[in-house]
């Protein structure tokens, strides 16, 4: 076989790995008047516009951004109940997402949020740099800031976690970004959103 | 470049455990010549060596790296004992927190090694055994091997890796250079043989092998889907595992010897590194294998932190009947000796949920008692308040 001809066997070959990218992802503007969010789960007010990703993390969850998912990114999942996942089980056999159960401690919460994240985003390092007791809108929460890391890179990235129970039901606020400059950037007002949010 | 598979753990203080003698082995082999210091011989190579400068750089400030001198200085003494010392100096080896079985090696002499096959190690033998295959990938110039035959078009395989790998950055290197089946058989047959004329007993090169596709198995069963490792696929970039169990099971029999295994020396290593490396395996919800790592983990001997181990694996699961294995688990810990403070705030949590709130309280104090700055404070103080 020639070597052009195999080349181009190869870049097809190629391509059909790489064609199990999302298809149909797109953006939706969030303006600063109060927003459902989740399918109804929460009701949220930001200061800033924000930008919605149409591909969700949950059945009733949203990801948003405002300068891109490598700088920020804010998850609202609401309404994971008893033997549902925090996120999408997309990979069942292969990565399977822990379940919420009934009888779990706000603390367990917080175990679940860890494993699910790292699951979700192929995290190799977790860790907790502090764990408080805090609101989620008007609810008794968890709140639990952590950095980690993802494969080969050099970026410090942190994260805030909020998350409550509500009539058995898991509700999960959680802002990450890279320590350096982006997550102060955008903090306040992502407490500002976690204390005024509402939910359903 | 993404080569071995493996298992096991890691720390501190090697440079004060026993070396182990060159006299102990009987029937010991002699080491293959070395021919000197190993450095690249024309343009291509130094082309090559020069691209894994640039990336060895990144790795050096990967976020994810573990910097501790203890087990790195340990990392060390272990390939130099395995491969001999006239080689080993050749290598810098980098220690990543990444539960996966992995390790690598690069063409200008970065090895990576991954936490997760340090938790799956059961002695220092078997972890002597991977660094040098890792090590004989360098020696035997596996990845200028492959560079030639990429650039000379004629492997399809190592086209599709440069254009499946170009959005992974300046790493993609690393998956251009996968090594190919047969360099993972040679280099598997060079590292018994370094095996045989190390200190370190021949034998325990095989036995990985069986445990991955043991650990495999119990995924399998768990999750409901097929069992992997019998047989090797045709795209596979590794001979399968049973099929490496075989031949390094023959090609140890020829060095049947009765060196050390050092399982003292990797437990008293690692021990202070298990539990969080333990902790990142937990993160991927893998209830089966986990288990199956920490029963060949502990063997027959298990160690007060092997129980905190227990205790965690159960109380993470949380099914009403892994609370009374959790409890009981971090009791014997702590009646074993235990200082950790994390038997303590497992126990308390694990009481708390099985609703006997005020015992759960008393052990969540003495948490606190024993880590009083621990992140997690203020929420045990709420919970201890709460009960």
């Amino acid at each position: 076989m020639k070597t052009a001809k195999k080349l181009s066997l190869a870049l097809a070959t190629a391509a059909m790995a790489i064609a199990p990218a999302p298809a149909f992802a797109g953006w939706k503007r969030i303006t600063t008047e109060a927003t459902d969010v989740g399918k109804g789960a929460f009701v949220v007010t930001p200061q800033t516009e924000w930008s919605r990703w149409s591909r969700r993390p949950a059945k009733r969850g949203e990801i948003w951004t405002q300068d891109g998912f490598g700088l920020n990114m804010m998850h609202f999942i609401g309404q994971v109940g008893d033997g549902d996942t925090l996120f999408k089980d997309r990979k069942k056999k292969e990565r399977p997402m822990p379940k919420v159960r009934g009888d779990m401690l706000v603390t367990d919460l917080a175990e679940l949020f860890e494993a699910s994240f790292s699951i979700e985003y192929d995290v190799t390092q977790f860790d907790i740099r502090a764990m408080e007791p805090s609101k989620l809108g008007s609810h008794d929460a968890i709140k639990m800031t952590y950095e980690f890391a993802l494969p080969n890179d050099a970026l410090t990235r942190v994260g805030e976690a909020r998350l409550a129970k509500v009539d058995r039901q898991v509700y999960l606020v959680n802002f990450i970004a890279p320590e350096l400059h982006y997550f102060d950037q955008s903090i306040e007002e992502v407490h500002v959103i976690m204390d005024t949010l509402q939910l359903n | 470049m993404r080569s071995l598979l493996a298992t096991a753990g890691a720390v501190v203080a090697l440079a004060c455990a026993p070396a182990v003698q060159a006299g102990d082995k009987a029937n010991r082999a002699e080491y293959p010549v070395f021919t000197g210091a190993y450095e690249p011989e024309d343009v291509d190579e130094r082309g090559l060596w020069e691209s894994f400068d640039e990336v060895e750089r990144k790795v050096a400030t990967s976020k994810d790296l573990i910097r501790d001198e203890g087990i790195n200085q340990y990392m060390k003494d272990v390939l130099c004992r395995s491969v001999g010392d006239d080689r080993c100096n050749a290598t810098r080896i980098y220690v990543v927190r990444n539960n996966a079985f992995n390790a690598s090696m690069a063409p200008n002499g970065m090895m990576m090694v991954n936490s997760g096959l340090l938790l799956r190690m059961r002695n220092e033998a078997e972890l002597a055994s991977v660094l040098g295959h890792e090590f004989s990938h360098f020696e035997q110039r596996h990845s200028l091997q492959l560079f030639k035959r990429l650039r000379s078009g004629s492997d399809i395989a190592s086209i599709v890796s440069v254009v499946v790998g170009v959005p992974l950055g300046a790493f993609f290197l690393l998956d251009v250079f996968s090594f190919n089946r047969d360099m993972e058989k040679e280099a598997d047959v060079a590292s018994a043989d370094y095996l045989a004329a190390s200190p370190y007993a021949s034998r325990a090169a095989a036995d990985i092998w069986v445990r991955l596709i043991d650990e495999d198995d119990a995924r399998a069963e768990e999750r409901n889907r097929r069992k992997r490792g019998r047989s090797t696929g045709w795209f596979a970039s590794h001979p399968a595992p049973l099929a490496r169990s075989e031949y390094l099971a023959r090609a140890t029999a020829d060095h049947a010897d009765d060196g050390d295994y050092g399982f003292e020396r990797y437990g008293e290593t690692m021990d202070p590194y298990l539990l969080t490396f333990f902790e990142d395996q937990l993160q991927r919800n893998d209830f089966a294998a986990s288990k199956f790592i920490l029963d060949q983990m502990g063997g027959d001997q298990w160690r007060p932190i092997h129980y905190v181990m227990q205790g965690e694996l159960y109380r993470k699961r949380g099914l009403p009947r892994d609370l009374v294995t959790a409890e009981e688990a971090y009791r014997t810990a702590i009646e074993a000796g235990s200082t950790r403070p994390e038997a303590w705030r497992g126990l308390g949590l694990t009481l708390m949920r099985a609703r006997n709130r005020e015992q759960g309280a008393e052990a969540l104090a003495t948490y606190l008692e024993l880590a009083p700055d621990a992140p997690d404070a203020p929420m045990m103080q709420m919970m201890i308040k709460g009960s």
